[in-house]
């Protein structure tokens, strides 16, 4: 009974007083009695409380977040870290933000995060049944590169996405339609789901076909349940026919995401019809370390050159570096590189391959540096 | 080089002498640590309840005065030995205290934390007494060597700095940290800010910087002259005898820190610019600036280890209770290699010997030419 009028008052005291003052009164006041007596605001991590439980299809929950002073706002596209207690372990996996609420007043923003659960997933699964209104989590800042190239802001973008891949892509089209109808760009929406009864945020989807947003769903298993569901459907899976009625295919910035094999079937028809791998995006949710391998590289490690432009910075490679992933090259040369997760799933240590050929992770031209390797005497990465 | 630096000094291999002994501590740190710096919290908690506590209450001199001196205490405390150390990040990799990072802990000081860090962790610890690059060498408008030019106000600095700066010095640190006296300099000084170090804050306009200032050192002011005079006014007790008992417990503290800090320094001879890029060559240059004074453990304390500021200054992140111990060591490896280790035999003259050079350095230089003189010496 405390605890839920001490997390109301907390809830209040956020919706209504800017993040900068309180986070300026609470942590001048720190003291142990004050983190016991509210660990949500006198805490020195981020953390967000679970204030609905949404059902958008079979096994997928959107979860909607309020989160306290510590957060900072996210760019669309975007993902979380969650640091989560599972039966005992500590574990952490990482969540798109699905869509942003604005609440009320100024400061009373609330973040969604939308879990499909896997089958045999530990997190997933545990997640499904054990948040509730009411449970803390803790998690970090959003991170992630995977959001609209912010230096062509107007530029004609596709959308595609498959199953879980569409929680980034539902964010960033919702940004896209906030904007003034006058003053969008021009945008197209592939989806792909098994079934009508899978697609997921079905509801936003019509109505922002309705608002004149061009989605097309291809459910590759079509059944009675289709006809009814609002949108423009395709029976069959996303091919490269249905990528080829798109039109300005070659001008557009792509943003893929979706199960690891539909994106490369994806990348390849993409290749085949002419874009340029440099205008596509993507967000990749997990990764199968267990092909990753160093290739021999012709003519040995030793005077191979790797190159980071963005941060203008030479690395002239040795015998001594012999099966080290590009990431570790990077730091142990001593060149500060952002990483995240380092298992190749979060994406934030992602650059573009310029020159050169990598081998391991990756996904058209962008290498997950903390899960590939050089393949060629010399490698230029950059933004 | 001063007379007592040997020219022919092996600098990897000194560099190979003092890196093990930093090896050494990193090793050792562990719980005790921890319950140390906890320990601290909770003497100067308890200090403080005692200290507002008999201000509070008190009704004749005697209980004032021990009510100013807890209070004094509480603030010496969160100053230096938990503060200052604090903010170097020797308690950062200890994951159960996140109270006691350095980016996480607040300052019970009117100072703007992450402009302390920039200046005095990546300016003073890592360019120390280099010219022009280290803003510790002559702060404020200090002249404290000859290569700095003199102009009229350096003729009032002993006097200024004794009775008006040093009572205040704390609440002046934003000036310096986050670049508002270089401003002062460049506007009032015949040759601006010639002879002083710069600090830059990328990003950040003066507004912020104003604004940072402010948020710091409201919240002391606040606390101190505000909030507990109010609460002794609404329980009864007099609002201006705790007003002036803080007041004397700030100004006390001020006084220590500034004498504890000044002591401790040498404003000659100055380091070359390259000294940070030879790591055996940088830790020579850390005991040519440096200089200790003896004091017992207990006493240290209240120094914030600054009396073992050759050690602090050679091992900043190391937790500053191992000084003592690692001083026994560090003189050691400096009688083998003939290298300079300072030591007054007091605070009194550690005191004395600085007010002295203060004093020198008022004046201008005896050849009548006050523009930049060349030459470094002791």
């Amino acid at each position: 009974m405390l605890d839920r009028l001490k997390m109301a008052g907390s809830v209040w005291l956020l919706d209504h007083v800017a993040p900068d003052w309180v986070n300026y009164v609470v942590s001048n006041t720190m003291t142990d009695l004050n983190r016991w007596f509210n660990d949500f605001i006198w805490s020195y991590d981020v953390k967000a409380r679970v204030e609905a439980v949404v059902d958008e299809a079979p096994g997928v929950k959107t979860y909607v977040l309020r989160p306290n002073q510590h957060w900072k706002p996210c760019q669309s596209g975007q993902h979380v870290r969650l640091h989560l207690n599972v039966d005992g372990e500590r574990v952490e996996r990482c969540y798109s933000v699905s869509a942003v609420r604005k609440g009320q007043s100024a400061h009373a923003q609330r973040i969604c995060i939308t879990v499909k659960r896997q089958q045999g997933g530990k997190v997933s699964g545990w997640l499904h049944d054990h948040l509730r209104i009411g449970t803390v989590l803790t998690l970090e800042q959003a991170q992630g590169q995977f959001v609209r190239q912010s230096h062509e802001p107007s530029s004609p973008a596709l959308f595609i996405a498959a199953g879980s891949g569409v929680t980034p892509i539902r964010a960033m089209v919702d940004a896209h339609m906030s904007q003034a109808s006058g003053q969008r760009p021009d945008v197209q929406v592939l989806l792909q789901f098994r079934q009508a009864q899978d697609i997921i945020f079905r509801s936003d989807w019509a109505q922002w076909a309705q608002q004149g947003l061009p989605v097309t769903v291809n459910l590759s298993q079509l059944d009675a349940a289709a006809a009814s569901v609002g949108l423009n459907t395709r029976h069959g899976r996303l091919d490269r026919q249905a990528l080829q009625q798109v039109p300005d295919l070659t001008t557009r910035n792509i943003y893929l995401c979706g199960p690891d094999a539909f994106m490369r079937q994806m990348l390849t028809d993409l290749a085949a019809l002419g874009v340029d791998p440099a205008r596509i995006h993507t967000e990749r949710f997990s990764f199968d370390t267990a092909g990753a391998g160093m290739a021999e590289l012709a003519g040995g490690l030793e005077g191979a050159e790797l190159v980071f432009a963005h941060v203008n910075a030479c690395v002239s490679l040795t015998h001594a570096d012999q099966g080290k992933t590009l990431l570790q090259l990077a730091h142990d040369h001593g060149i500060p590189l952002e990483s995240g997760c380092t298992k190749g799933a979060c994406g934030t240590c992602k650059l573009v391959l310029h020159e050169g050929e990598v081998s391991g992770n990756v996904l058209g031209r962008s290498v997950y540096l903390c899960t590939s390797f050089p393949a060629s005497r010399r490698v230029v990465l950059g933004s | 080089m001063s007379q007592n630096t040997p020219t022919h000094i092996n600098y990897d291999q000194v560099e190979t002498e003092f890196e093990a002994i930093k090896q050494r501590y990193r090793n050792k740190l562990g719980p005790a640590d921890v319950r140390y710096i906890k320990r601290l919290r909770t003497a100067s908690r308890l200090s403080e309840v005692l200290g507002r506590g008999l201000l509070w209450i008190s009704k004749e001199p005697i209980t004032f005065a021990l009510g100013v001196l807890f209070t004094w205490l509480h603030r010496n405390l969160e100053s230096i030995e938990i503060g200052h150390n604090v903010l170097h990040g020797q308690y950062d990799g200890f994951e159960e205290i996140p109270q006691f990072h350095s980016r996480n802990f607040k300052w019970k000081a009117p100072v703007d934390e992450e402009g302390w860090r920039r200046e005095h962790n990546g300016l003073h610890h890592v360019h120390t007494n280099v010219f022009e690059k280290d803003p510790d060498l002559n702060h404020g408008i200090l002249r404290m060597n000859d290569r700095t030019p003199w102009n009229g106000y350096h003729r009032w600095q002993v006097p200024l700095y004794l009775f008006v700066a040093y009572p205040i010095v704390l609440y002046g640190f934003n000036q310096q940290n986050l670049g508002f006296r270089q401003d002062y300099r460049a506007r009032k000084f015949p040759k601006g800010n010639e002879g002083y170090a710069l600090v830059s804050h990328p990003g950040e306009t003066v507004q912020s910087l104003k604004r940072r200032h402010w948020l710091s050192v409201c919240r002391v002011l606040f606390k101190e002259y505000v909030l507990f005079p109010l609460l002794a006014l609404v329980t009864g007790y007099s609002f201006f005898k705790v007003l002036l008992g803080n007041m004397l417990a700030d100004g006390l503290n001020n006084y220590w820190i500034s004498l504890t800090i000044q002591a401790t320094h040498f404003t000659a001879p100055l380091q070359p610019e390259d000294a940070v890029k030879n790591r055996g060559r940088w830790y020579v240059s850390q005991l040519d600036s440096s200089v200790n004074f003896r004091g017992g453990r207990l006493m240290s304390i209240l120094w914030g280890h600054l009396n073992y500021q050759i050690e602090h200054h050679l091992y900043p992140d190391l937790p500053s209770r191992h000084y003592p111990d690692i001083a026994l060591e560090v003189q050691e490896v400096c009688a083998r290699h003939g290298l300079p280790y300072r030591c007054n035999p007091s605070w009194f003259h550690a005191i004395r010997n600085y007010m002295g050079v203060m004093w020198k350095y008022s004046f201008p230089p005896e050849d009548g030419n006050t523009s930049l003189s060349g030459g470094r010496h002791a």
